[in-house]
């Protein structure tokens, strides 16, 4: 989308437009979701916490200044309240039985164990960064914005990363 | 173009790039980017719109903005002060109709200055008309007086 058409449609929105508001709601609730779920890690609490996110966003579109940046603020006020969450949430002892599900629900049946256990062995930063770029199609910038650090630390992060995969799955399948 | 900014693209690819065909550690890492791909987020499906547009309406979000102190303050000076205004206008209007009536009429105000005078310069009390037949003798008149001698 143009960011001209953006800014209409975010104008719009300010001024209480249902239909702008359900445009905007479409084209960034999947990037939305998809950075929650590299916070929390589940998808139900995901979801929950994207929607709350877009009551934050919406209650606040008033107070955007640049209409043009609004995937980035989206973003951002979703990191903060994914932050929040994880702050105020307490340890729990999880049964074995009652284990969380998988960090992302893979859209095959067919998975990666070596691969998932490689993305779980990363430090969050690092696993978070991987997956919002390499996966998500998320920009440099748009990182380290979420992550609330320079853009030279986002790209370490995420040529990291990699590396570190990399050698995990050449160390699985060396010792297979 | 550079191995690493070929790798930079591949986010945005839909099909493999025909640099991997030549370059092994770029083909690797190609392979690598296709597994990572199955860990995408699940697509949202309509539910998730509707509950976020469903708690917008409860919060009010698609109502008019509600007025500002200064329209609210000038709706309720509108709503006291238009009836005070209209008693007022009507009192007024009694006020300056009951004038018209006490004013003298027109042909009055018209009267020559003389004669203007000669109405200004009427006594306020009018003396009893007087009662038919013989006027009464002076010692009649020192009888109701009270100061005849008898």
């Amino acid at each position: 989308m143009q960011g001209a058409d953006l800014e209409i449609i975010v104008k719009k929105a300010q001024a209480g437009d249902r239909q702008a508001v359900e445009r905007l709601l479409s084209l960034h609730k999947q990037a939305v979701f998809a950075l929650a779920l590299t916070f929390l890690k589940d998808r139900g609490l995901a979801e929950e916490a994207a929607q709350e996110a877009f009551l934050r966003i919406f209650q606040r579109i008033q107070t955007l200044r640049k209409p043009g940046q609004f995937r980035s603020w989206c973003l951002t006020i979703t990191a903060n309240y994914c932050r929040d969450l994880l702050r105020a949430k307490k340890p729990t002892t999880v049964p074995l039985d009652a284990a969380p599900e998988p960090v992302h629900e893979p859209s095959e049946t067919e998975v990666s164990e070596t691969l998932k256990a490689g993305l779980d062995s990363l430090s969050d930063p690092l696993r978070q960064a991987l997956l919002l770029r390499d996966v998500e199609n998320f920009s440099y910038q748009e990182i380290s914005e979420i992550q609330n650090t320079a853009l030279g630390t986002v790209k370490s992060r995420i040529f990291e990363a990699r590396r570190k995969l990399k050698k995990w799955i050449l160390s699985c399948s060396v010792t297979r | 173009m550079q191995c690493d900014q070929i790798r930079e693209t591949f986010p945005e690819l839909t099909a493999p790039p025909q640099h991997i065909e030549k370059c092994k550690a770029c083909r690797e890492e190609w392979e690598i980017h296709l597994k990572l791909r199955q860990f995408r987020a699940p697509e949202l499906d309509a539910n998730f719109d509707r509950a976020v547009l469903q708690a917008l309406d409860s919060k009010g979000f698609f109502e008019p903005d509600s007025p500002t102190w200064l329209e609210r303050t000038g709706e309720l000076l509108q709503r006291f002060l238009t009836p005070l205004a209209v008693a007022a206008c009507v009192l007024l209007f009694l006020w300056m109709g009951r004038l018209a009536w006490e004013r003298p009429a027109p042909e009055l105000r018209a009267l020559q200055p003389e004669q203007s005078k000669l109405w200004s310069s009427l006594p306020d009390a009018v003396p009893p008309p007087a009662l038919p037949g013989p006027a009464p003798s002076q010692r009649q008149v020192r009888l109701v007086k009270g100061d005849a001698k008898p």
